[in-house]
């Protein structure tokens, strides 16, 4: 499928709804989905990205949107082409599975299954809890986060 | 030998949140703590006034990794209040949707989680570097299971089509078979796992454990049987309070258990083998006997092999019921509710998973309780430490906490489930 700028890609929200700001990814992705269904893809604690890595070969471009962990201040968004700038060891991206995010996009690598272009949200966010809430600062990200990433797309 | 206290603060490639503490003073071992910090999660207390109907499904979300454990304990537990008999095709659905789950997980702990130590990798992703082919292999035998869970269960992780009394929806016979063909390649790959993991160097450490597992007189056990050990114990399910204690220790969230005057107990893969190696399928035990791993096998480090023969068991069976199922009239059975206490125990990918409930007469719980293996092997992975440990003292601190971490995935422990992050701490005074 393609964007509007001809582009065949996917969006992931990554994240686990139950765990304050970890819900970053999945908030992103909902309201993302409603404009490009099939094409946004949520993987909430019910869900495993390994499965999802091995199509992301087929793609252009594929966006990752995730909670970052980091002494930054809350609600800091980063913008990573990953293999163009460098995803930093101070930046954590949260994770409630054993493997995470930068593990499995390395992995994709390992196997070939990269897509041509891929970029990397990341929220700074403040409170993990189990049960939390999303703090205000995370919430104003998200909304800027979508702003982008429909500029990005052209939509 | 200089004292010290080694500690990993995050132990990487285990299910959730914990660190282990190792002290080791004039060159003994004089401390070893596995410390589980992921908090308590209270799914006991909250289970009180739902639903026996809502158990299920809430249980499942314990564990992002064994959720059909947690829907097969709970249901199992209820319907033997309510004496619900389940017919064969529904129980073979239910042996079916277990192969997956122990296809996924099995997949998960052997290729992404444990096999990096013995092959000398920090994580599957360097290890992915070099073997491509087998971690896109393990990659996708993972999927297969999970594929199975998705049919049957409506979804691969928390499914949601499990209920008391069967599942809420069959799936048809066109649909199971639409996965032979995978299930015949991963019966495949599984073989080949097998031998190529047999081979692999083991530490030579061996205890005397008291293995405990299910114990059915027909099949490998997933959802029923007698609860039995290698020193005699066979009692019924309903019996499991009086033979096995959960206790508090200051160190953890998790509680440990033990049987009662005889102490720690190993749950799982190895258990299983051990105590039920002739009712695995007969392609399973030609492999293992080919490789000369045969019951008793007391080397935790071969929990890996036993996994991996498990793994091609389960794709065997999925086989073999896919094969002679018919779907049911209806899904499940009809039942009357009654008041009572209700005892489960099913094999969850890391061992027995004990659940035991009382409802009232509408069918709303009063009590729950919930003990998943890992909690069962956190002791033994204690007393494995101490032993472990003291014979490696003399290598490089760095070294002697990569061979402890390792020992401790040998029981593929999930904190998340236990708790109800692994982090450890060697430290010589």
């Amino acid at each position: 499928m393609k964007g509007s700028k001809g582009k065949n890609f996917l969006i992931v929200g990554v994240g686990n709804p139950f765990r304050g700001d970890d819900s970053v990814g999945i908030l992103v992705a909902r309201f993302l989905k409603r404009c490009f269904g099939e094409r946004v893809k949520i993987i909430g604690v019910g869900f495993s990205l390994d499965e999802l890595i091995q199509t992301w070969g087929n793609y252009d471009l594929v966006i990752l949107i995730d909670a970052v962990k980091s002494k930054e201040s809350p609600g800091k968004i980063y913008r990573l082409k990953f293999g163009v700038d460098e995803i930093s060891a101070r930046l954590e991206f949260f994770s409630t599975h054993s493997i995470g995010l930068i593990e499995h996009i390395e992995i994709a690598k390992a196997l070939g299954k990269l897509p041509r272009e891929l970029i990397i949200y990341g929220i700074v966010g403040k409170d993990f809890d189990i049960g939390g809430a999303i703090s205000r600062e995370a919430r104003a990200s998200c909304k800027e986060v979508i702003k982008q990433i429909l500029s990005e797309l052209g939509g | 030998m200089k004292d010290k206290t080694i500690k990993v603060d995050y132990l990487a490639r285990v299910e959730g949140e914990g660190a282990l503490y190792v002290k080791v003073k004039n060159g003994y071992v004089v401390d070893v703590k596995l410390k589980i910090f992921e908090p308590p999660r209270f799914f006991e207390a909250f289970l009180r006034g739902r639903s026996f109907r809502e158990v299920p499904d809430i249980t499942a979300r314990i564990c992002g990794i064994c959720p059909v454990a947690y829907q097969m304990s709970s249901v199992h537990a209820i319907e033997s209040i309510f004496g619900v008999k389940i017919p064969g095709p529904i129980r073979m659905l239910r042996r079916l949707i277990y192969c997956g789950e122990w296809i996924e997980s099995h997949a998960l702990h052997i290729f992404m989680l444990h096999l990096p130590d013995f092959l000398g990798y920090d994580d599957v992703v360097r290890m992915a570097k070099d073997h491509p082919t087998l971690v896109q292999n393990a990659l996708r035998l993972k999927k297969i299971g999970n594929e199975i869970v998705k049919i049957i269960g409506g979804r691969e992780i928390h499914p949601v089509n499990v209920r008391v009394g069967g599942f809420y929806k069959s799936p048809s016979k066109m649909e199971l078979k639409k996965i032979e063909d995978d299930l015949k390649w991963a019966r495949d790959f599984s073989i080949e796992s097998i031998k190529f993991i047999a081979n692999l160097e083991f530490p030579e450490f061996e205890q005397d454990y008291e293995f405990v597992a299910l114990s059915h007189p027909d099949e490998y056990p997933f959802n029923e049987g007698r609860i039995i050990s290698n020193k005699g114990l066979n009692i019924s399910v309903n019996e499991y309070d009086s033979y096995f204690i959960e206790e508090h220790v200051p160190h953890s969230n998790a509680l440990h258990s033990v049987i009662v005057g005889r102490g720690a107990y190993f749950v799982g893969p190895l258990a299983r083998f051990n105590l039920n190696f002739d009712k695995l399928s007969d392609v399973a035990k030609e492999v293992a006997l080919e490789l000369d791993f045969k019951p008793e096998c007391k080397n935790p480090f071969k929990s890996i092999i036993a996994r991996a023969v498990e793994t091609l068991y389960a794709c065997d069976e999925a086989l073999r019921i896919i094969s002679e199922y018919e779907e049911p009239e209806k899904p499940y059975v009809d039942f009357s509710i009654k008041s009572g206490i209700g005892y489960g125990c099913t094999e969850a990918p890391r061992g027995i998973l004990y659940h035991r409930y009382k409802v009232d007469e509408k069918g709303n719980i009063l009590d729950a309780k919930i003990v998943p293996p890992t909690s069962q092997n956190l002791k033994m992975i204690e007393i494995d430490l101490w032993k472990f440990s003291a014979t490696y003292l003399n290598l490089p601190d760095e070294e002697l906490t990569w061979k402890c971490e390792q020992a401790i995935r040998n029981y593929d422990p999930c904190i998340s489930c236990a708790t109800h992050f692994l982090k450890l701490y060697i430290e010589r005074e």
